[in-house]
């Protein structure tokens, strides 16, 4: 589900986590699925930062530059 | 269709129209325009411009007509200027009023304006003016707003880039992402950065844009060239530029020229960068300000939970000390109950017992005391009848009777003799 998410709403649901377990009434049993998923976002969040090369497409028709 | 010997050739329909033009225009007429595409053709030292009319806000493109000045009128100009202690000049971008003459070359059919005089006292409204009022026009109709109204996006990963192939600006700007390490997708679409074609080719590069990547696709769009004259950059002063950049779907990031240069679309654009790399810094900076974000978020999330997780351990510690505790205490605290239990018991026992003992002993005592026995040991006797029954009363016993007698440690049978009452 990771996949089809855009960088600001993976960071918008991680905020959400992050605030959520920084109150004390979060569930401890809600604590470990919260984490998790958090973790995932994180990593997926990285991973897409850090693909480093940068890619040019040339927009060619009707070109005349 | 057959031939008619009144066809006219080309040259003949030319040298007509020349003929229309000279007497429409006997004489030199002044004129007034901004001078564009000012060169000089080296060698003869004739100059050649464009003369355009001020392009009034909301006017597509403004009329223009070619002119040229030859060697020999330029020196006139020149001789006749400094008479009067005037400068003559012809300046790029400058509104001029001068006397040209109409013509018309009859061999290639171009329509020229032959430049005879100038007006040195003329004051025209100058480039800069001419920009500012433009700008004034476009920031009361709120075009200049426009794209700035669109949130800056906070991962600018997918880049459309307007600038011309292989330029310095192109490789700057490509360098300055790469070298970010960040996955940067960057769409180019090629256009011409200089000269009277700029215009259409920039918003027709715009378009490919929109046409081959789509409106959704992109979160940035820079439009960017190098440093270069006045005259050279002077081509993005331009209203349909400024009017396509407020009509796109995304954030444009202006970035024509060096750091003093400000062009039209800097105006019109979301963010003026200064150069090529600066605009692709600030796509950088924001990236990186969301990696960090996601840094940080890392950080508050092991943070919140470490201490609340040790915290629930202690609670968990806390409670498991606990029940040990109790556990431990169980046995104990059971034998003790039981230990009551037994002496309480044993206790109400002992008083039943002794409560038992003492009703016995006084109804012992009572028993005792009224043994017959007893009395009899004092000396009282007890007399029955011969069955045993006891005779109480002088009136239950008659003469001649025989009757028993107890006494202590015996008894003896008697008969009445006499009976007296009493």
């Amino acid at each position: 589900m990771t996949e089809e998410m855009t960088y600001s709403q993976m960071l918008t649901e991680l905020q959400t986590i992050v605030d959520s377990v920084s109150r004390d009434h979060c569930p401890v049993d809600e604590l470990e699925e919260k984490v998790q998923r958090a973790g995932q976002l994180i990593k997926t969040l990285r991973e897409r930062l850090k693909k480093t090369e940068t890619s040019v497409s040339e927009m060619l028709t009707e070109i005349d530059g | 269709m057959m031939t008619q010997a009144s066809d006219l050739t080309v040259l003949k329909l030319n040298q007509s129209v020349k003929r229309t033009l000279q007497s429409a225009f006997p004489e030199p007429v002044w004129i007034r325009g901004i001078v564009t595409g000012l060169r000089r053709v080296s060698g003869r030292g004739h100059t050649y411009f464009q003369l355009a009319d001020i392009s009034e806000p909301g006017e597509q493109s403004p009329a223009v007509a070619d002119c040229a000045l030859f060697a020999g009128d330029r020196s006139r100009i020149a001789i006749e200027a400094g008479r009067q202690a005037k400068l003559f000049e012809l300046e790029n971008d400058v509104e001029v009023r001068i006397l040209v003459s109409v013509s018309f070359w009859d061999r290639s059919g171009r329509f020229q304006l032959i430049m005879k005089g100038f007006d040195a006292d003329f004051a025209g409204d100058s480039s800069a003016v001419l920009l500012q009022r433009l700008i004034q026009q476009l920031e009361k109709e709120g075009v200049l707003r426009e794209n700035g109204t669109f949130p800056f996006p906070e991962v600018p990963l997918n880049i459309g880039l307007v600038t011309s192939r292989g330029s310095a600006a192109e490789k700057d700007f490509v360098k300055t992402l790469d070298e970010s390490g960040y996955p940067f997708r960057v769409y180019a679409a090629w256009a011409t950065m200089q000269g009277s074609e700029t215009s259409d080719s920039v918003c027709g590069a715009f378009n490919r844009l929109m046409v081959n990547v789509g409106g959704s696709k992109l979160d940035a769009v820079v439009l960017t060239r190098g440093g270069g004259s006045a005259t050279d950059l002077a081509w993005f002063n331009n209203e349909t530029i400024a009017r396509t950049i407020a009509q796109l779907p995304w954030p444009v990031i202006s970035a024509i020229g060096h750091e003093i240069d400000t062009t039209l679309p800097d105006h019109a654009a979301h963010t003026r960068a200064k150069t090529p790399t600066h605009a692709a810094s600030i796509l950088v900076d924001t990236v990186a300000r969301f990696d960090d974000k996601v840094s940080i978020l890392n950080r508050s999330l092991v943070s919140s939970v470490s201490p609340r997780i040790q915290m629930e351990n202690l609670k968990i510690g806390n409670l498991a000390g606990n029940l040990t505790l109790y556990l431990a205490s169980l046995p104990k605290r059971k034998s003790e109950v039981l230990h009551k239990l037994a002496s309480k018991l044993n206790m109400s026992v002992m008083a039943e017992l002794h409560r038992q003992d003492s009703l016995i002993s006084e109804a012992e005592k009572q028993v005792e005391i009224r043994d017959p026995k007893k009395m009899l040991k004092l000396g009282w006797a007890v007399v029955r009848n011969t069955d045993g029954f006891p005779l109480r009363t002088i009136s239950a016993i008659n003469e001649g009777q025989t009757i028993k007698i107890s006494m202590d440690k015996g008894w003896l049978a008697a008969v009445v003799k006499e009976k007296v009452n009493d």
